[in-house]
């Protein structure tokens, strides 16, 4: 079971802070780990670079990726995770303000679980947020491994 | 029959001059033959006129006196002559009879047929009797004195001048048949003569173009031929030169057609990835505004005042108008990128669910919508969607103000072409700003009036024109307005 922790990844700090505070107050208790960028998000899963060492064990019940990240951008942070048995079923979900319609393709090419744009009206973003939090923290189980 | 004539000027020409030569020479040869028997009649009437009254004049004095035996020896003596003179005689004599006064006859060379003192039968005059087929008769007065005392009446034997007439008429058949042969001949040759340097003309002109056409065995003739033959050199070589020019052309538009196209491609990427941009960038400042500020107003409300609150909510107002606004351009701007894929598609199911999710919007909206069934077009499925969806949506959002909203999608023919329309009874238009209402940015209503952003008709106006397309527009204010467009049928796109 493990501790059910949510790694957001985003570079803005205004759209972390945002959704932080949108999973809280929909009552989402769980750690929330957040990450900056792409390569950080990777050195997190795998227990490399400044997170050599870390019990990669524990991995995130479900990732939330931005698209456009410094670094290794979403798309190839995602490309790498479905590319390694060890994170292969991770729960990820693209959440990006891009409504590009060839972002969206390509993210469920690669095997994303789901698209979230998010929106400029933070009830609607706040819906989008509730809506993961209930999909993927609540009702859907991790497959066991 | 028909087809051998005219496939061939050749055989045209043979055959007009060959109907020419054997009417004309068969003409002639009739004409010449009458006239040769009128000749040769008169010669005969005149001669044998001339001979019956010299012997007439010869026996005047026997025929006086009764010297009936001097006479018959004349008479005699006539026709031995004429009978031993047989060289070239066109006549002979057949019998000679001289009559007296009572018309009895006084001598003839014919004493069995005509005995002596013997009515002669009805006496005939001076004239010339061709009673029969080889002989003629003529008579002549004998005078004596002064007065008529008898006649002589001579027999011509014609047989020489009928064979005559017969060689004669023998030699112009075989002359006719001569000279046509000749003149079939002279026509054959004449009509290759003329039609020859034709072929040789038809053989060259495939090459037309080509710059290689010589008539080296016409172009130095001065008749019409060799004006014939020097103007298609010259056209030839003129149109070698054009071509060569075309090519040229061509070579060179395909290399700027290539340079354009990098130079699209190259701008269309940069587009791309500073429409892309602007999809992430400006849109997350929006959100800390917008999100913010509701962080604000839900987190710290209880410590604002009614204005602070109010102003919050215009900084959000302002915000989400911005994201609307950032939305329609991108949309605009991708729907002249975005690659097209042309299918059939369904436009009544589609404005069906377009206008449920306009219903869901606003549900309490009284509405009468119609679409006719079975409308369809070929075209790029996103493309036609978001035209109506902004088609729709327009007339959805401008008869909101009526107590019952009328919206009807349909079709019309006008000529041959299918015409799609969508009619409203909303708030309309001023006809004189018709040439605004597909421009970016340009609004006939104000923002409190009816709420929006001025791109959707601009977006609706590049869809069509992308398909190929038209749109224009009616309206009346205060009636209601109606859209037409159309997407021609492009069968073989890609």
């Amino acid at each position: 079971m493990g501790s059910k922790i949510i790694l957001l990844v985003e570079d803005n700090p205004d759209d972390r802070i945002l959704t932080v505070r949108a999973l809280k107050q929909h009552n989402i208790s769980n750690e929330i780990k957040e990450v900056k960028d792409g390569q950080e998000v990777l050195d997190y899963l795998f227990g490399e670079g400044e997170y050599a060492g870390r019990d990669i064990t524990i991995q995130p019940q479900i990732i939330l990726l931005d698209l456009k990240l410094p670094r290794v951008d979403g798309l190839e942070v995602l490309q790498r995770i479905r590319a390694d048995s060890r994170t292969r079923r991770l729960p990820v979900v693209i959440l990006t303000s891009s409504n590009e319609q060839k972002d969206r393709i390509s993210s469920y090419d690669l095997g994303a679980n789901s698209y979230v744009r998010k929106p400029v009206d933070f009830n609607e973003f706040i819906e989008a947020a509730r809506q993961l939090g209930m999909y993927w923290l609540m009702l859907n189980e991790a497959p066991d491994d | 029959m028909n087809n051998w004539l005219s496939g061939s000027f050749f055989r045209q020409v043979s055959l007009l001059l060959l109907v020419f030569s054997v009417v004309s020479i068969t003409a002639y040869a009739i004409h010449n033959f009458y006239e040769l028997r009128r000749q040769w009649r008169d010669t005969i009437k005149s001669q044998s006129s001339d001979v019956t009254s010299l012997i007439a004049l010869t026996v005047a004095d026997d025929l006086r006196y009764g010297k009936h035996f001097d006479l018959w020896n004349k008479l005699k003596h006539f026709q031995e002559q004429s009978e031993h003179d047989q060289n070239g005689a066109l006549y002979r004599f057949r019998e000679i009879t001289a009559l007296d006064n009572t018309g009895n006859t006084a001598g003839s060379t014919d004493p069995i047929k005509h005995p002596l003192m013997q009515s002669y039968g009805a006496a005939p005059s001076t004239t010339v009797l061709w009673n029969s087929a080889d002989a003629i008769r003529m008579a002549a007065p004998v005078q004596f004195g002064g007065e008529k005392i008898g006649s002589i009446i001579v027999a011509f034997d014609i047989t020489p001048f009928r064979q005559f007439l017969w060689i004669h008429l023998r030699d112009f058949a075989i002359y006719l048949f001569l000279v046509t042969l000749a003149s079939v001949a002279f026509g054959l040759a004449l009509a290759r003569w003329i039609t020859r340097p034709l072929s040789d003309i038809q053989n060259v002109l495939p090459m037309m173009g080509s710059g290689n056409i010589a008539l080296s065995a016409l172009n130095q003739r001065q008749d019409e031929y060799g004006r014939l033959a020097r103007a298609i050199e010259s056209a030839d070589k003129h149109i070698q030169e054009d071509a060569k020019q075309i090519r040229m052309h061509r070579d060179t538009l395909e290399e700027t057609v290539k340079l354009r196209t990098n130079e699209l491609t190259a701008s269309n990427k940069e587009l791309e990835a500073f429409s892309y941009s602007v999809s992430h960038d400006l849109r997350a400042p929006l959100r800390a505004i917008d999100g913010f500020s509701l962080a604000l107003i839900e987190d710290y409300g209880d410590k604002l005042d009614e204005t602070a609150a109010s102003y919050l909510k215009r900084v959000r107002g302002g915000a989400q108008k911005m994201g609307t606004l950032i939305d329609d351009l991108l949309q605009l701007s991708r729907v002249t990128r975005l690659e097209m894929k042309y299918v059939k598609i369904d436009l009544s199911a589609m404005a069906e669910k377009i206008i449920q999710g306009l219903k869901l919007d606003d549900p309490k909206r009284d509405a009468e919508i119609s679409i006719s069934p079975d409308l369809t077009a070929t075209g790029d499925t996103g493309l036609i969607q978001i035209m109506l969806q902004n088609l729709l949506g327009n007339a959805w959002k401008y008869s909101g103000k009526k107590n019952r909203s009328i919206i009807e999608f349909g079709s019309l023919m006008q000529g041959d072409e299918l015409v799609y329309f969508i009619r409203d009874n909303g708030a309309g238009f001023d006809m004189r700003y018709v040439s605004k209402l597909f421009g970016a940015f340009q609004r006939l209503h104000t923002e409190d009036e009816f709420p929006g952003t001025g791109i959707g008709l601009a977006t609706v106006q590049r869809i069509a024109n992308r398909h190929g397309g038209r749109i224009w527009a009616e309206g009346k204010v205060g009636e209601g307005s109606c859209f037409y467009f159309v997407l021609p049928h492009i069968a073989n796109q890609p």
